[in-house]
């Protein structure tokens, strides 16, 4: 239970910090200069001496696990592109103003949260030159996530090397040491989805609440809407009605239709051209592994339809999204590597689903 | 009580599983150090040297072990469909874990030695000695003026990105200069830039322009060498792959 814990508390944690200090000075106008940092540092000193009282191996070993990898990424400033021009800038700015007013000029909020320049704004305030380590130490966190949700249903070693073949999944390990969005909105995705998929297997309230509130936190992170598919996906499993789910399925078409309506077929195929090579061919062989995976299931007659289902809607929003993005870009495709990046977590995803229903789990 | 030369552990009297298991123990060993000392040094550093290409050895490795897991598991995994996505999924994963455990590694080696370098010196292995210009930019201009970059198109990677130049200098405020624009910017400061970025170099500004002074980067002393009541004609720096700014006469 405290190996679930940990995890919860460092990612909703990074949620709440954020929240705080957007709040503190949107809603109640805190310059944030003035608003001191020790109170979450004794929350997080009072919390791991309480959870060691309760396991203290385990903590002593997320402790050392954490020092080990955060250790280097101090040595690193921030250099990628993105990061220096906008998420890391606008905490610099925060830094000389304290307000979020003045940097809002640079991107649109909805687009670009401010999740990471809250938080980088947060590790400069608490006297750290460099905020590297933040995206090493939520690679680790991951990890240590994934293996707790595993544990619930399998044995140490197995729940280990699950989470090891997910945490190898394309770019991740990469971006442990890029200060971009796209791993912490890979990994809220991922854990989220995972909670959800649990939910669908045990309908605890708690795995619900839980899935949903990390899938939500990826729109304070990155403003795609992908989190908002696992959500519904999830509800959609409890409608027995095989008619209502077709139904809502040609729903949703027919509004993806006319909102995209007249269809230039010619762009539609120049995008999936684009996804073709910049993202299929590129991620290959996880694509297929998605393909293979999904014919055994229903060759296989397993009955929990979440992950695929999820994936299927993911892949959906990838085509949309672009579509909808070259309508109004002519040279949509003159970055792949920001398609790649956004969309680096389909590859833990078809893992997890790899590995959930090689299990068997995924029959009940 | 000596054991007989039947018991002892030798090779020759190990089981063939468990001399398999040494065997890809030791390639793991050989196929990580090959990792490690690339990933330690530069990109082809071993296929300069010994002519051998480590994402090459990673398949290797990666098919060896799949070969292995095969023959001893494939029980678990009854489904041809399954075995096919295991197998798949594991030759990307496998060279993945040899690249990332011996890229950890490296990052360690690589942090430790270069424990005392300052912030230009790190930002220099992304950016090259540009960043010394740009701090040397950011010393010499008022905070409160306004600087006009160079055009957001090529070979000005850098110093033609308003965002990134911005970045640099906030609170500065910075202009990109547009290429059909007639009329120059009323701007304080004109950017200096023969950056190449790989193609022809192109002085910029590529205009002449009034100016009060004029102040040349030194990149090998860091400081700005000045110019006073000259104005600018690029005809008079071309070929001189000249940096600097240009404060200009406000009328």
């Amino acid at each position: 239970m405290i190996a679930e814990l940990l995890p919860i508390f460092f990612f909703l944690g990074l949620q709440a910090i954020s929240l705080c200090l957007f709040v503190l000075n949107n809603l109640f106008k805190i310059n944030l200069l003035q608003v001191p940092v020790w109170p979450f540092w004794v929350t997080l000193a009072g919390t791991l001496i309480y959870f060691s009282s309760k396991r203290s191996k385990f903590v002593l070993v997320t402790l050392i696990l954490s020092v080990l990898f955060s250790l280097p990424a101090f040595w690193y400033p921030v250099t990628d592109w993105d990061a220096v021009t906008l998420f890391d800038f606008r905490a610099k700015i925060l830094m000389q103003t304290g307000q979020i007013s003045d940097v809002l000029f640079r991107a649109k909020i909805s687009e670009y949260p401010l999740f990471t320049s809250l938080i980088h704004f947060f590790i400069f305030r608490s006297n750290i030159s460099s905020p590297m380590p933040l995206y090493a130490l939520v690679y680790l966190f991951f990890g240590l996530h994934l293996y707790s949700l595993f544990h619930r249903i399998l044995n140490v070693r197995t729940s280990l090397l699950f989470s090891l073949v997910i945490l190898l999944a394309p770019k991740l390990f990469e971006h442990s040491l890029i200060a971009y969005t796209n791993l912490p909105y890979t990994i809220y995705l991922i854990i989220g989805t995972f909670y959800l998929y649990i939910w669908t297997n045990n309908h605890r309230r708690a795995d619900l609440l839980l899935g949903i509130m990390f899938c939500l936190s990826t729109f304070w992170i990155r403003g795609f809407p992908f989190g908002i598919i696992p959500i519904f996906v999830a509800v959609a499993t409890r409608i027995k009605s095989r008619k209502i789910i077709s139904a809502i399925l040609l729903l949703g078409g027919l509004i993806a239709i006319y909102r995209f309506w007249p269809v230039n077929i010619k762009l539609l195929l120049e995008v999936l051209d684009f996804i073709k090579w910049g993202v299929i061919k590129y991620y290959f062989p996880y694509p297929l592994i998605f393909v293979l995976t999904l014919i055994y299931q229903i060759r296989a007659r397993a009955k929990n339809w979440f992950m695929p289902a999820t994936i299927l809607g993911f892949w959906a929003a990838i085509i949309l999204g672009n579509y909808h993005y070259a309508l109004t870009d002519p040279v949509f495709a003159r970055i792949p590597d920001a398609l790649q990046r956004t969309v680096m977590f389909i590859n833990p995803a078809i893992s997890l689903y790899f590995v959930l229903l090689s299990t068997n789990k995924s029959k009940t | 009580m000596m054991k007989s030369s039947k018991d002892r552990y030798t090779l020759s009297n190990l089981k063939l599983a468990s001399k398999i298991k040494i065997l890809l123990s030791i390639l793991f060993l050989g196929v990580f150090s090959i990792n490690f000392f690339e990933s330690l040094n530069y990109p082809n550093y071993f296929y300069s040297h010994f002519r051998i290409i480590p994402q090459e050895a990673n398949l290797v490795f990666g098919f060896l072990i799949i070969l292995y897991l095969y023959s001893n598991f494939r029980h678990r995994l009854t489904n041809k469909l399954l075995q096919i996505s295991a197998g798949l999924l594991l030759i990307s994963i496998i060279p993945a874990l040899l690249t990332t455990s011996s890229q950890f590694t490296a990052r360690f080696i690589k942090v430790a030695s270069r424990y005392d370098w300052t912030i230009e010196q790190k930002q220099e292995l992304v950016i090259g000695k540009l960043v010394y210009f740009l701090n040397f930019v950011k010393r010499t201009v008022r905070p409160d003026s306004l600087l006009a970059a160079p055009p957001e198109s090529l070979p000005w990677h850098y110093t033609g990105s308003s965002q990134y130049i911005r970045a640099w200098l906030y609170p500065v405020t910075v202009e990109t200069y547009y290429l059909d624009k007639i009329e120059p910017l009323s701007a304080d400061y004109y950017l200096i830039s023969s950056e190449a970025n790989g193609a022809p170099e192109h002085l910029w500004p590529d205009f002449p322009l009034a100016a009060e002074k004029i102040i040349i980067y030194d990149w090998e002393n860091d400081i700005g060498i000045e110019y006073p009541g000259l104005d600018w004609n690029p005809d008079d720096w071309k070929g001189k792959s000249v940096w600097g700014l240009i404060l200009t006469q406000k009328i």
